[in-house]
């Protein structure tokens, strides 16, 4: 023993000054993997429109989506950008969808690809500073002609005046109150005859609602947690009220207005049963567009939904026979108002990005009418464009002329601006959380709303705060 | 070893003279082999768990630098309604589902124990399930507790429609489902049965000798000599039950209002759906002292109550 230099002792002591120099690395502040940013950073430089690269070059792309399904446009439209562009710039799809998890920790770990197509509220992402403006890069790409595209369009992917996202692959206005003609006139109703408030709807959902012996709900008038009533932006163009204000700094989901809408909600569940309201949504699917959804299967008998609809409903009709109408869901604060709100998908680029010059034309490509008129045969919808409204047969899926024409008779357009905040996920959870305990009486609409107002404008504050440091 | 290298360089020293870097070398090479492990210890668990602790006095959203906020996430953990929901329904969920769980795990592994004509088959058939994939053991958990048109509620059905229950649609019910589901699967089993199979038969001939049988064998030899193994089981029970969060989060989504929401889920909610990851890793320590209390306080009782053969 007494021949050792290096002693049980002095390695003991050494692997101990190795941790205590893990742990001064890791108190040592910022992950090294993602850089310092300011939401106000400046934008690269305009790029001016390259040649074709002479060495090939990947854009990796990846979506919120399932990929191979029938109803996938992504790969498609994939295909044609190589086609078009390759072989020196293609794009590869990344298999796995795109989620919120995933995202956070690619973006955090310098791993996120070139593009992302992404569905739910972005916001969180854009005040972030994690996402790249585009405006100088969008000015760099020859043939894109942003105008395609409504203002409101533009506004939701909006952040300190720079545009963040494409508006692409899906997004259209919505909701339309669509109803089953062949229930309702069973039900006795008039079916060319929909109603135009609330209360007329819950005069329709009562009478469309059926049960069985043991009291089960066979069919369900309307459920007001179903497609676009899921979503906590739905219930505040019903209700014609912002939940935060346009600095985004405050939130206001206990106003009168978002406490009349949310009690709305738990009437349509209370009517009918809320248990039995609530079997039947384990048992039917919502949405329109998975193969048991409970309107495709007739057992729900009307819905608010978006422009996809038509398209679906082709599809999961459970009677290809039947048919269904669209009209104006009724504005519970301000009746008689005719609005929409447009809602859809966009494409990001991150900050990681190496190759913003490429990526940029893989995101425009994405808006061109070709891509459009594919994703109209795949889905029986795209993105609103004018090219598109002006070349694709509307009239192929029935009642997909009403989303096209209705933005033009509306009295109001939502723009995803009206109600996103940088809280995007949480917003929605907790919304969740307050309809189901409206619904259940577990508390008052007003105090579900309180509750997750307080709580809400804790996060806000604290983003902010983190902003400023 | 060393001895040996000594002497051989006893022996050698008169004609060749050892370099210290190669004395040295030679010290460090065990060292050297442990290091992989070492190295992956420190870089994957101990430097993560470190970070944890550091960003839970921040404010931190991943993707900016942290901001110090203090005890502000232990403290808002304490303040929150819905953590303190899902505390609640979490420690409700140890403290039933794992001595239930236990007790049934035992029953099963006695009842494997059992030397039957096809005891091998039956054991198979016992282990098979868990080999299923979580997502599809909800699914099918899932339709047999759907009030509307679940087995259970069908079979319940047939004694009046009175008797048939909400399950997964109460707020109030829908936890003590999922510990029913626990509960019926049993926790331990296979550990149980090592340990029954371990019992040796002569102590249960001395039993018999002395007039014991039945009951009597069960809770003075059988028993007693389990103690270890419920002592492990327990304690690996315990520490898997503060982290249930799969079947909940398939099947309910937490839902509804909140009832079936676990400690899990709110975490993971926090961290990857609002990007309070400062927040988040508050709510891992605090759920790290909790299971640490828990597992001292089992450690020390087990000094009474644990009997090892052989002597303590």
């Amino acid at each position: 023993m007494s021949d050792r230099k290096l002693s049980r002792r002095a390695f003991l002591a050494a692997a101990s000054t190795a941790l205590a120099g893990a742990v001064l690395s890791a108190c040592g502040g910022t992950p090294t993997a993602v850089p310092t940013q300011k939401p106000a950073a400046a934008p690269p430089t305009a790029v001016p429109p390259t040649p074709a690269p002479k060495t090939p070059v990947t854009i990796k792309y990846q979506t919120v989506w399932n990929v191979g399904t029938p109803n996938d446009i992504v790969t498609p439209a994939v295909q044609m950008f190589n086609d078009k562009f390759g072989p020196n710039l293609k794009a590869e799809l990344v298999a796995v969808p795109a989620v919120e998890a995933s995202m956070l920790t690619a973006m955090a770990g310098g791993t996120a690809p070139d593009v992302y197509h992404y569905g739910p509220d972005p916001t969180g992402l854009y005040a972030r500073g994690v996402i790249q403006p585009l405006d100088d890069l969008i000015g760099g790409v020859s043939g894109f002609d942003p105008n395609i595209y409504l203002p409101e369009q533009w506004a939701g992917e909006t952040w300190n005046g720079k545009k963040m996202g494409i508006p692409a692959l899906e997004g259209s206005f919505l909701p339309a109150f669509i109803w089953n003609k062949k229930l309702v006139q069973e039900a006795g109703l008039d079916p060319e005859k929909p109603p135009t408030t609330w209360d007329e709807i819950r005069s329709w959902a009562s009478k469309l609602t059926k049960k069985d012996t043991s009291g089960n709900i066979v069919q369900l008038g309307f459920d007001s947690l179903d497609a676009a009533g899921s979503l906590v932006q739905q219930w505040c163009q019903v209700a014609d009220a912002a939940p935060i204000d346009q600095d985004k700094r405050k939130f206001s989901f206990d106003q009168e207005k978002l406490v009349k809408a949310l009690e709305l909600v738990a009437t349509f569940w209370k009517d009918a049963g809320v248990e039995k309201v609530s079997s039947l949504a384990q048992q039917w699917a919502y949405w329109l567009g998975p193969a048991n959804s409970g309107f495709g299967n007739g057992a729900r008998a009307l819905v608010l939904d978006g422009a996809w609809a038509p398209g679906q409903l082709k599809n999961v009709a459970k009677d290809k026979t039947w048919q269904f109408g669209y009209t104006w869901a009724p504005c519970l604060t301000n009746p008689g108002k005719k609005f929409l709100a447009f809602g859809g998908h966009r494409e990001m680029m991150p900050k990681s990005c190496k190759i913003p010059a490429e990526a940029i034309k893989l995101m425009t490509y994405l808006t061109s009418l070709e891509v459009a008129l594919k994703e109209f045969d795949v889905r029986g919808i795209a993105c609103y464009s004018k090219p598109f409204v002006e070349k694709a047969d509307l009239k192929r899926f029935a009642g997909l002329e009403w989303y096209f024409t209705a933005p033009k008779e509306a009295s109001e357009l939502w723009s995803l601006r009206n109600y996103s905040s940088p809280l995007g996920g949480q917003a929605q959870t907790l919304w969740n959380r307050a309809t189901q305990e409206a619904i259940y009486g577990t508390k008052t609409a007003a105090q579900a709303l309180k509750d997750i107002n307080t709580e809400l404008q804790k996060s806000l504050d604290d983003f902010y705060a983190a902003q400023k440091a | 070893m060393w001895e040996y290298l000594a002497s051989m360089r006893e022996a050698g020293q008169a004609t060749r003279p050892v370099w210290p870097w190669r004395r040295a070398l030679r010290h460090a090479t065990p060292y050297f082999f442990i290091a992989p492990w070492v190295l992956g210890v420190l870089i994957f668990f101990a430097y993560p768990i470190l970070a944890s602790f550091y960003f839970s006095f921040h404010n931190y959203d991943v993707l900016r630098p942290p901001v110090w906020v203090g005890l502000r996430n232990y403290i808002d953990l304490v303040q929150n309604a819905y953590s303190r929901q899902a505390l609640g329904n979490t420690l409700t969920y140890v403290i039933v589902a794992v001595p239930c769980g236990l007790l049934v795990g035992l029953i099963y592994a006695m009842l494997l124990n059992v030397n039957v004509r096809g005891q091998q088959v039956f054991r198979t058939l016992m282990l098979a399930p868990g080999a299923v994939p979580v997502a599809a053991g909800a699914a099918v958990w899932f339709v047999i507790w759907n009030p509307a048109f679940g087995l259970l509620n069908g079979l319940l059905g047939t004694l009046g429609p009175s008797v048939r229950q909400s399950w997964l649609v109460s707020p109030a019910m829908v936890k003590w489902v999922f510990i029913t589901m626990q509960i019926i699967h049993g926790m331990g089993m296979l550990v149980f049965l090592a340990g029954l199979q371990g019992i040796p038969p002569e102590v249960y001939d001395a039993a018999s000798v002395d007039g014991a049988v039945g009951l009597r064998r069960l809770v003075s030899i059988t028993i007693p000599m389990l103690t270890p193994y419920v002592l492990y089981n327990l304690l690996i029970s315990m520490i898997g039950a503060f982290q249930y969060f799969a079947f909940p989060m398939l099947m309910t989504g937490g839902g509804p209002v909140g009832g079936s929401t676990f400690y899990g889920q709110y975490l993971y909610d926090q961290a990857f759906n609002f990007f309070k990851m400062g927040y988040a890793s508050a709510l891992a320590w605090i759920l790290f002292l909790i299971c640490l209390l828990a597992v001292v306080v089992i450690m020390r009782s087990s000094a009474r109550w644990v009997h090892y053969t052989g002597g303590e």
